[in-house]
């Protein structure tokens, strides 16, 4: 234990006299006291203090990310080249545990200038607000929506390859019937294919409303005990004729709500009964992500968890309209205050440092230093592209397409089962929109990420580094 | 020569001793980037250092010893052989609690004090603060450091850095030393203090191995010496075994008249009618001389900046362990103190004590009176007075000594 | 040890204040380059921002990576219609690319269009668009001699505040007749005035040297501190009450022009001298309104690029102009004080400007087609029927001679001016319906009544007149064929002007009250007197 709380402090010590570590060290400073000054927001405070949250704590996270990375290859792998190692190893300390302490060391220091930074932003931030004149609606609405922690619930989706399954069924009954050719259906490979047609276009046709038409959605795993005052939000975007966001203007719609009663019923006993709330007709802005109140008590509105809420399309002007998915609509529920959502936004980017610092750890424990940094920034960006990609095509995981799209989507998909992207520890966005950040999901991807897919990777690296003959490496042989 | 060789073998095979290293068949091959082999550094060698031994591992550039060394540690695994240290493998890590490695270069952190290095290494080994501590102060002093204490070790020279390398190979009290080199940087005063911790490790019972190319140094420390070349062990035996030459005698004698040396070639042509006979004075090494200058030197208080030589030998190091046979005999040996004796060594001392001082003032007073008397400061004429004056007291000091010594009775 | 890191520390902050006084420097070396000319003019009149400066040099190559990154990421947020990014992506994206004109065009069209529709309040709108504009003043200082950019902004003034497509006009309007008169000081500033005023720090110090009378004042107002008292200045419209005391008119309204126009270039971007030399070259425009701008910028791009492609601000200016002539003129209930009740008039001065412009495009080739000709043909029907009504005959009467010599027209070569008017309003009586001339009689009497409310009695008699004469035209027309005829002028007209006093804000009602009363007077008279003939005629018709 003495040896590895030394070897600790000396990788400390030796980090902070790293040039590079002083550099992005400055440039982290800059980022949290310079950066907000030179940031324009939308003008509205709310915009403001989201691009704030968003693009500090951002800048902070990423600049510790590249420091982490920059010390843990430097510490560990210069030692086995200038041979420095050898007056080490030759003491009585296993070399995983001298692996540990070095990893050890970089991740302290770069948790307490996580901790630091996580301090100046929201002081900067708490201050800001305080001194700044906001309109009293202006505060409501950044409260409501920005500062604070609220879970998102999305619409149960419908089980897609059971309706498509259905409707092929439906199909082939009719076309019995009128005695039409069922001979494409006999043969396995083109009932495959009619199943994807179906089924492609089942989804494409999803969230189209047409003129006096209505749309339903089903929301599961809401909370059961939400008291009457706890304030449950809609977010939605309305789309025209898809998603291009020309040509958008204001629609006419309704929205309603399915609100349960209880009821005594003639047995003596209580039934539910299920009545639909609607409310008045109204002009919506398309193209924009919008939120409302639910305006029917939350005793009403949701009954064992489930809730319903359904859109009405009065709009005469336009063909169709489409609630694209993936961007709506959800239900939002305040599940706690914003500083407990900024403590764990704060703990995931921490996990995110840890995470990643195994695998510069574990990488520079085998390799050169220059080829040390080069792996595991080549780790980082494989992983950005890969999330890129797979989020640029979501259309393919559902259906045929272009074999280039196909190949790439799968390509990422791999590379995402595999690599850690760091994304994922970038949780500022929800920050912004006002998202908690759930402890379950924290844990998931602690568990996912960190335990599961770095975590061996640095149990490898550590092996290796036991097993390598390190006089081998250094420059006199 | 061979003769020797053999000798020195069978000598081995009878020593008794637990064995510290076996090294069998031990072979290294170093491969490239393709494993094909590229170098055979370590060819198939045998040996065995046993406890208490000092032993020299000698060879050209390139002939295996680093690379002895370094399987010895563990930075390099042998690709053929068996090789143990303390009957495990070189890398059990238990094991090294009882090495200690000097490497041929030190490579220190050089931000670190020298405190806080000899601190670190120090707390590898799992001591406490109050150990580390003490042992640090200790070794510092030790290597003449303790000066330089606060300074960061960039900042030495490579001699000084030399010492602190030292230091830490001996800070966990080890019971095996390998140390690469031990005198490269040193100054001749240096040198001298390694030699003699090496001799002072010997004999509280440690095994050093030691590798130099400074094959004087060798000579005097070690037991047995082995000498590799091309990888393969060459000699291996006995430093007495292997240096003797048999054929011929040395008999050191006092400045004899011609006569005399006549006579002794005489006997000589007799009993070994074909040897030669040379006769020359005895040398002293230039090491001693140089020591003796430099003492000198001390003596009249010149300071230096850069290490200097130490003090005693570390407390830790000297004072714990098995206490060696010598001192034991001369405890054994010593009489019962009575208190008369005691009285009688106090008065002694005084009177010692008493002399030296007369003699230290009359010398002052001659050296006063003449440079009064002396008118003109002839420096020729000044330089001879002056040493014909000191010959005269350094012959009244010996005069003095001696009657003293006498009075005195038990003194070494 | 201590030595050495007090100075490193002392050359730390030694290095950091020289960094903070590097950025003071360079602005003022930037005005220096700007007036000495000491840089090429094709690039940035002003000097580029330090900041563009630092990125375009120490990136290098990551620029245009970064500058992708950026807009992807705009483009998939905008996906998602969450906005607040996207005003700092698109600055960024500017900065890193400042000569990639295109994007910055298609940035700011994207704000100002369709990011600013995404909003329900027309305060929100406004920022947006306001946004897009500011985008597209950043382009055009970075690229003043793109004519691109300056097309994309004058198309933002001219198109999306100046027209009435979208919901929030008016209120884009209003607000920036708003912030504009505040900084004008009033509705029709000095122009010429403005631009003799000095325009810089040392402009204004020569006039007003050290020993000046205003400078002493200045000094003891606030010790010379220029730029406190612009920022007062800028709070409250005006010289503070103090230090206007002491000075004396004219050097009051030297510093006041000063600022102004100081005021005007830091958030407008326009320089006095330039409006003055719009308004020599195409006629008083109203600079409250959007399509001044457009006009001002355009000409801005047709100066910067000679020899590039101008078509298209030729065209936005030939655009902007017909738009000033239709709506060009901003009439208020009180003049110099905005309201949401204010009126949008033709602007007959910018006739003869547009008149020139068409001819010249029609004389280059590309234009000598037959869609153009018909435009300036309507145009110049417009202008006539317009100045007529507006009581500039001797105007209309040039115009007319014009459209009988160089246009297709048919009907101009066979009638008078008078008839010709007529006739134009006539063609829609004769082939509308009760309804529809009911509808345009009220428009016309409405108009007259309210321009009494505004106080152009001269344009209100002239509306009348017509009016009268287009009520007389449909009774001669349509008497006893409609089962239902119109009730009598005087009642339509005394209903129009009550609408109006009941509605509108007291400086207009009053006025209409007082020019009315007269007529509202006899009116009542008449009705009473309708009422007991009527009465007295029942009761002589009782047996």
């Amino acid at each position: 234990m003495t040896a590895f709380l030394a070897i600790v402090k000396l990788t400390c010590r030796s980090a902070v006299r790293s040039h590079i570590f002083r550099l992005l060290l400055i440039l982290l400073l800059l980022s949290i006291f310079l950066l907000p000054f030179t940031l324009l927001g939308d003008g509205t405070p709310k915009g403001e203090v989201q691009i704030f949250l968003q693009y500090c704590l951002g800048f902070a996270g990423f600049i510790l990310c590249l420091s982490s990375v920059w010390l843990a290859c430097s510490e560990i792998s210069s030692d086995v080249e200038t041979a420095q190692i050898h007056m080490i190893v030759v003491k009585p300390v296993h070399r995983a545990v001298i692996l540990l302490g070095k990893y050890t060391g970089v991740v302290v220091i770069h948790l307490a200038l996580l901790l630091i930074a996580a301090v100046a932003v929201y002081v900067f931030l708490s201050f800001r607000l305080s001194s700044s004149n906001i309109s009293k609606e202006e505060r409501q609405m950044l409260d409501e929506q920005v500062l604070t922690a609220r879970a998102l619930y999305r619409p149960v989706r419908p089980d897609f390859n059971a309706l498509a399954q259905e409707e092929l069924t439906r199909r082939i009954a009719a076309a019995k019937e009128r005695g039409q050719d069922v001979s494409k259906y006999q043969d396995a490979q083109s009932r495959l294919e009619t199943f994807n047609e179906i089924r492609k276009e089942l989804i494409v046709t999803y969230g189209l409303v047409e003129e006096d038409d209505s749309i339903m959605w089903q929301f599961e795993g809401l909370p059961k005990d939400l008291t009457d005052d706890a304030a449950v939000f809609l977010r939605y975007t309305i789309f025209v004729n898809r998603y291009y966001v020309q040509d958008q203007n204001s629609v006419r719609g309704q929205w309603f709500f399915a609100a349960n009663y209880v009821r005594p019923d003639d047995a003596g006993g209580e039934s539910v009964v299920t009545d639909l709330m609607a409310l008045p007709e109204d002009d919506f802005l398309t193209a924009a992500q919008n939120e409302m109140v639910v305006p029917i008590r939350n005793s009403y509105f949701i009954f064992d968890g489930k809730a319903q809420v359904g859109f009405l399309n009065k709009d005469t002007r336009t063909a169709e309209l489409n609630f694209e998915e993936g961007k709506g609509p959800f239900l939002l529920i305040r599940k706690a205050g914003f500083f407990s959502n900024y403590c764990r936004a704060i703990l995931t980017l921490a996990i995110g440092i840890l995470s990643i610092t195994l695998l510069a750890s574990a990488v520079a424990a085998c390799m050169s230093l220059p080829i040390a940094v080069f792996f595991t920034a080549a780790y980082m960006l494989l992983g950005a592209l890969a999330n890129y990609v797979v989020s640029s095509l979501p259309d393919i995981a559902d259906f045929q397409a272009e074999v280039t799209n196909t190949f790439g989507y799968r390509y990422g998909d791999l590379l995402l089962n595999l690599i850690v992207p760091l994304q994922d520890f970038f949780v500022t966005g929800h920050l912004a929109n006002g998202e908690l950040v759930s402890f379950p999901f924290i844990g998931m991807l602690f568990v996912k990420d960190f335990v599961l897919r770095m975590l061996p990777v640095f149990l490898l690296g550590a092996w290796i580094y036991t097993r390598r003959e390190l006089a081998l490496v250094s420059k006199r042989g | 020569m061979a003769q020797a060789v053999k000798q020195a073998e069978q000598t081995a095979a009878q020593d008794s001793r637990p064995v510290v290293v076996s090294a069998v068949g031990l072979t290294k091959v170093f491969r490239d980037f393709w494993n094909r082999p590229k170098a055979k550094a370590v060819n198939d060698i045998d040996f065995e250092v046993r406890e208490g031994e000092v032993v020299g591992l000698l060879g050209p550039n390139g002939s295996g010893k680093s690379t002895t060394v370094k399987m010895l540690l563990g930075l390099l695994y042998p690709t053929g052989g068996r090789l143990t240290v303390f009957g495990k493998s070189p890398r059990d890590v238990e094991n090294k609690k009882l090495i200690g490695y000097l490497p041929e270069e030190t490579y220190l952190y050089k931000y670190l004090t020298a405190f806080e290095t000899l601190d670190f290494f120090a707390s590898l080994f799992g001591l406490s603060k109050e150990e580390r501590t003490r042992r640090c102060d200790q070794l510092l002093d030790m290597v003449g450091l303790a000066h330089a204490r606060n300074r960061p070790v960039g900042e030495f020279s490579k001699g000084m850095a030399r010492r602190i390398g030292l230091a830490q190979a001996m800070i966990n009290d080890p019971a095996f030393l390998i140390l690469d080199e031990p005198t490269s940087g040193l100054d001749p005063l240096g040198c001298r203090e390694v030699k003699d911790l090496i001799k002072l490790l010997k004999r509280r019972g440690k095994t050093v191995i030691v590798t130099s190319h400074l094959l004087s140094d060798v000579e005097e420390v070690c037991d047995r010496i082995i000498v590799l070349y091309g990888g393969r062990i060459r000699a291996n035996g006995g430093m007495e075994e292997l240096l003797t030459i048999r054929s011929n005698e040395t008999i050191t004698v006092p400045r004899l008249p011609e006569d005399a040396l006549d006579r002794i070639r005489a006997i000589v042509r007799e009993s070994a009618p074909d040897g030669e006979m040379s006769v020359s004075h005895p040398h002293m090494s230039l090491e001693d001389f140089f020591v003796d200058i430099v003492n000198e030197a001390k003596k009249e208080s010149l300071e230096t900046s850069g290490s200097r030589s130490g003090g005693a030998i570390a407390e830790y190091l000297a004072g714990d362990g098995k206490p060696d046979a010598k001192a034991v005999l001369d405890s054994l040996t010593r009489e019962e103190e009575t208190p008369a004796m005691t009285l009688a060594k106090k008065m002694e001392a005084d009177a010692a004590k008493a002399a030296e001082d007369a003699a230290k003032r009359k010398q002052d007073e001659l050296f006063a009176s003449l440079q009064k008397s002396a008118p003109a400061p002839d420096e020729e004429k000044s330089r001879r007075e002056r040493e014909a004056v000191e010959a005269k007291m350094s012959e009244a000091n010996r005069k003095l000594k001696d009657l003293l010594s006498n009075q005195g009775g038990k003194k070494d | 040890m201590k030595n050495r890191y007090t100075l490193f520390f002392a050359l730390l902050a030694g290095t950091i204040v020289l960094l903070f006084a590097n950025v003071f420097v360079q602005k003022r070396m930037a005005v220096i380059v700007k007036e000495d000319k000491l840089v090429d003019e094709n690039f940035a009149a002003d000097g580029t921002p330090p900041i563009v400066a630092f990125s375009t040099m120490a990136l290098g190559g990551f620029r245009g990576l970064i500058a992708d990154i950026l807009w992807i990421r705009a483009g998939d947020l905008q996906q998602k219609g969450q906005y607040y990014e996207l005003v700092q992506l698109s600055d960024w994206i500017l900065k890193l690319q400042p000569k990639f004109s295109t994007a910055a065009s298609h940035m700011g069209w994207n704000m100002a269009y369709n990011v600013s529709v995404a909003c329900k309040r027309p305060e929100d709108r406004w920022r947006w668009v306001r946004r897009g504009i500011q985008l597209m003043q950043e382009a055009v200082t970075m690229n003043p001699n793109d004519p691109n950019v300056y097309h994309e902004l004058g198309w933002i003034y001219q198109h999306k505040l100046g027209n009435v497509l979208d919901d929030a006009q008016r209120y884009y309007k209003e607000t920036m007749a708003r912030q504009l008169i505040f900084v004008y000081g009033k509705h029709y500033p000095d122009w010429e005035a403005w631009a003799t005023s000095p325009a810089t720090e040392d402009e204004l110090r020569e006039r007003f040297p050290s020993d000046h009378p205003a400078w002493t004042a200045i000094m003891e107002y606030n010790q010379g501190d220029l730029s406190r008292l612009f920022g007062e200045f800028q709070m409250n419209g005006d010289l503070p009450k103090e230090l206007k005391d002491k000075l004396t008119p004219d050097d009051a309204s030297v510093l006041d022009y000063y600022f102004r126009r100081k005021w005007l270039k830091k958030d407008w971007n326009v320089d006095p001298e330039k409006i003055a030399a719009v308004n020599k070259e195409f006629g008083e425009l109203d600079w409250l309104l959007p399509e001044s701008y457009s006009i001002y910028w355009a000409r801005e791009g047709l100066a910067h690029s000679p020899g590039r492609e101008d078509l298209q601000l030729t065209r936005l200016i030939l655009q902007s102009l017909v738009a000033s002539f239709n709506y060009g003129r901003m009439l208020l209930p009180k003049e110099n004080e905005i309201s949401d009740f204010f009126l949008l008039v033709p602007n007959t001065g910018v006739i003869d400007a547009t008149r020139r412009l068409y001819k010249e495009v029609l004389k280059t080739e590309e234009f000598a087609h037959a869609p153009f000709e018909a435009l300036y043909e309507n145009f110049l029907i417009d202008s006539i029927v317009t100045l007529y009504t507006y009581s500039q005959k001797e105007e209309a009467a040039q115009l007319f001679k014009e459209l009988r010599t160089e246009t297709k027209n048919k009907n101009a070569p066979r009638m008078t001016l008078d008839q010709f008017v007529l006739n134009e309003w006539e063609d829609d009586i004769k082939s509308g319906d009760f309804k529809q001339i009911g509808n345009e009689l009220e428009g016309l009497l409405f108009t007259s009544c309210l321009l009494i409310g505004y106080g152009d009695r001269d344009a209100a008699a002239d509306h009348l007149a017509l009016a009268a004469r287009v009520y007389a035209t449909y009774q001669k027309e349509h008497s006893g064929i409609d089962r239902v005829s119109l009730p009598p002028f005087d009642e339509m007209k005394a209903r129009t002007a009550r609408a109006i006093i009941e509605n509108y804000p007291p400086e207009i009602a009053n006025r209409l009250r007082a020019e009315l009363e007269e007529d509202l007077k006899k009116q009542e008279q008449a009705k009473a007197e309708n009422a007991t003939s009527s009465a007295a005629d029942q009761e002589a018709a009782r047996p």
